[in-house]
C-alpha cells in the first residue's frame, strides 16, 4: 500500500486559496474607499476657501534683496511672494486691521497680473508626481449681480464657469473701496441768491473721469411737502435717466430712488451719483439742487468745493471664488 | 474518507460572500461623498453669516449701511422681546437682509445683567431649520453711544457693556 501521509490536504488548500484571496482583496480595497470622497472634491473645496481668504483677509506681501511690504500693488516688477487685497495703513507690519474691506488699487493690480503668477501665487493648482496641473477658476467681485467695474474694469478674472463638470465655489462679503465720496450737512450748503433758499449750491472742479458721489444730510424742513426736485449743472437740467441717479437711506437703512414725487425727511441722508462722462472738462463746475420746502445756510456762506471734503467710499460688494477641475 | 460537513462549508463560502456584496454595496452608494459637501455648505453659510456681522461692525459712516453693529445694538429698546413677525430692531434687521438677501437669520443678543447671563429675541424670522449655522460677534457699548442712538441700556458713564450678538442662520 502506498504511503498517502505528508500529501497537502485539498480542503487545505481550497481554505488557504479563499483566506488568502479574501485578504488580498481586503488590503486593496480598503484604502480606496476612504479615499473616495476627500481626495477630489476636497481638495477643491479647500482651494476655494484658501483662495477667498487669502484675497479678503489679508494684505498681500512683496520683498527683494532690500526691502519689503504689503504694498506689493506699487512693486509690480518685484517678487509679489502673496496676493491679498485687504486695505493695510502701514505697508511694513505684516497685519492689517481691516480684513474684508478690499483696496482699490490692489484690486486694479490684480487684474494686470499675469496667469501664471497668478495661478503660482494663488496656489490654483495641484501637484502630482511634481507635475503641475491648474485648476480652472473664476474670481469676481460683483454687485447687484453685475461685476464691479474698478478704473473702467469690470473686476471678472479666470474662465467662464463650465456647467458640465462639478465646481467648488465660496462666496465673501466684503467692503470695497469703490471711490471716493463728500459728504455735506444741509447748513452749510449756501442758497442760490436771496429769498432761494431751496436752491443751495456745491462747486466741482473738473476733469473728473469717473463716478462722482454726493451725500447730503441733515435737512431743515420748512413745508408739508418736502422733497428733491431737479438737479442743475452751470444752470442747465441734468437728466435723471442718463446723467445722474438720486436715492435716499433712512436712518433705519432702507434705500429707495427719490423722483420728483418722493418726500424726504430731515434725518434721511440724500445721495446723488453723477455717472461717469459729465463732469470732463478742465473747469470749475456748479452744481445746483432744487429742493422743496428745506431751507438750507445763507447765502454769505462760501460755496463749498466738492474735492475739499473728498472721504474714501466703500461699497458692499460679493468676493466669489469659483475653482475646477 | 469523510464527506460529511459538504454543504456547511458551501453555505459558509455563500454567507461569505453575500457579507462582502452587502459591505460592497453600502460603501459604494453615496454614503460617504455627501458628509463632504455638506461640509462645504456649512461652511459657506458660516462664512457668510459671519462677514455680514463683520461688514455691518466696520462699515463706514459714508457707505449704505448707515449706522455700525455697535451703534445698532446701542440703539436697541432692552424691555421689549421681538416675537414672530414684528421685529424690534429694524435698523440691523434691514442691513442684514441688504447683505445677504436669500439666507434667513434670527438675532439674539447676550450679555451679563446684575451677574446673570440674559439672552433676548431682538430679530425673529421663523424656525431655524436643522442645518442652521450659530455665528457670533462681539460688541462693546458706552453711555456715550448708547445716548447718541436712544436705545435704553441705562449705563453709567464709566461702565462698559459687552453684548454678544449672536446670528442663527439657514437656507431653506
Amino acid at each position: 500500500m502506498v504511503d498517502d501521509r505528508g500529501q497537502i490536504a485539498i480542503d487545505f488548500l481550497l481554505g488557504i486559496s479563499l483566506f488568502l484571496i479574501a485578504l488580498i482583496f481586503t488590503v486593496q480595497f480598503i484604502p480606496g474607499m476612504s479615499m473616495a470622497g476627500s481626495a477630489r472634491e476636497g481638495s477643491l473645496d479647500y482651494t476655494a476657501y484658501r483662495t477667498a481668504t487669502i484675497l479678503v483677509e489679508d494684505t498681500g506681501w512683496w520683498g527683494n534683496n532690500t526691502s519689503s511690504g504689503t504694498d506689493w500693488e506699487s512693486h509690480p516688477t518685484d517678487n509679489i511672494e502673496r496676493i491679498g487685497l485687504a486695505v493695510d495703513d502701514d505697508p511694513t507690519s505684516r497685519l492689517t486691521n481691516s480684513p474684508n474691506i478690499l483696496s482699490k488699487n490692489k484690486t486694479t493690480q490684480l487684474m494686470l497680473l499675469n496667469e501664471n503668477d497668478l495661478t503660482e501665487t494663488l496656489g490654483l493648482y495641484n501637484q502630482v508626481d511634481n507635475t503641475h496641473f491648474s485648476y480652472g477658476y473664476n474670481i469676481s467681485i460683483t454687485k447687484n449681480n453685475a461685476p464691479l467695474v474698478l478704473n473702467n474694469t469690470p473686476v471678472l478674472l479666470g474662465e467662464t464657469v463650465p456647467y458640465d463638470r462639478e465646481t467648488s465655489k465660496i462666496t465673501r462679503i466684503v467692503l470695497v473701496e469703490t471711490g471716493t465720496i463728500a459728504d455735506f450737512s444741509g447748513e452749510e450748503l449756501p442758497m442760490k441768491a436771496a429769498n432761494q433758499e431751496e436752491y443751495p449750491l456745491i462747486d466741482i472742479t473738473g476733469p473728473l473721469n469717473e463716478e462722482v458721489t454726493l451725500y447730503i444730510s441733515n435737512f431743515n424742513i420748512t413745508g408739508g411737502d418736502p422733497g428733491f426736485k431737479k438737479l442743475r449743472l452751470d444752470g442747465a437740467p441734468l437728466s435723471e435717466v442718463s446723467d445722474y441717479l438720486a436715492y435716499k437711506i433712512s436712518p433705519n437703512g432702507t434705500i429707495e430712488i427719490i423722483g420728483t414725487t418722493g418726500k424726504i425727511d430731515n434725518d434721511d441722508v440724500v445721495a446723488f451719483v453723477i455717472y461717469q462722462g459729465i463732469l470732463t472738462g478742465s473747469q470749475t463746475y456748479q452744481l445746483e439742487f432744487q429742493f422743496k420746502d428745506i431751507e438750507f445756510g445763507p447765502t454769505s456762506l462760501p460755496v463749498p468745493e466738492y474735492q475739499d471734503v473728498l472721504t474714501t467710499y466703500y461699497e458692499p460688494a460679493y468676493l466669489t471664488v469659483e475653482v475646477w477641475n | 474518507m469523510n464527506d460529511k460537513a459538504q454543504l456547511h462549508t458551501m453555505e459558509g463560502l455563500l454567507a461569505a460572500i453575500l457579507m462582502t456584496m452587502t459591505v460592497l454595496m453600502i460603501t459604494q452608494s453615496t454614503a460617504i461623498v455627501t458628509p463632504q459637501n455638506e461640509l462645504a455648505i456649512d461652511v459657506q453659510l458660516e462664512q457668510i453669516g459671519s462677514d455680514t456681522l463683520k461688514v455691518i461692525d466696520i462699515a463706514p459712516q459714508t457707505s449704505i449701511i448707515r449706522n455700525n453693529l455697535t451703534e445698532c445694538v446701542a440703539s436697541w429698546d432692552t424691555t421689549t422681546e421681538a416675537s414672530y413677525p414684528t421685529n424690534n430692531l429694524e435698523i440691523l434687521d434691514n442691513s442684514i437682509s441688504n447683505l445677504m438677501p436669500e439666507i434667513l437669520y434670527n438675532v439674539n443678543f447676550a450679555y451679563t445683567r446684575n451677574g446673570n447671563l440674559t439672552v433676548k429675541k431682538v430679530i425673529i424670522h421663523g424656525q431655524p431649520a436643522d442645518n442652521a449655522v450659530v455665528v457670533r460677534h462681539y460688541v462693546t457699548l458706552t453711555n456715550e453711544t448708547v445716548k447718541t442712538m436712544g436705545g435704553g441700556w441705562n449705563l453709567a458713564d464709566d461702565e462698559i457693556k459687552v453684548v454678544e450678538v449672536r446670528m442663527t442662520t439657514w437656507k431653506v
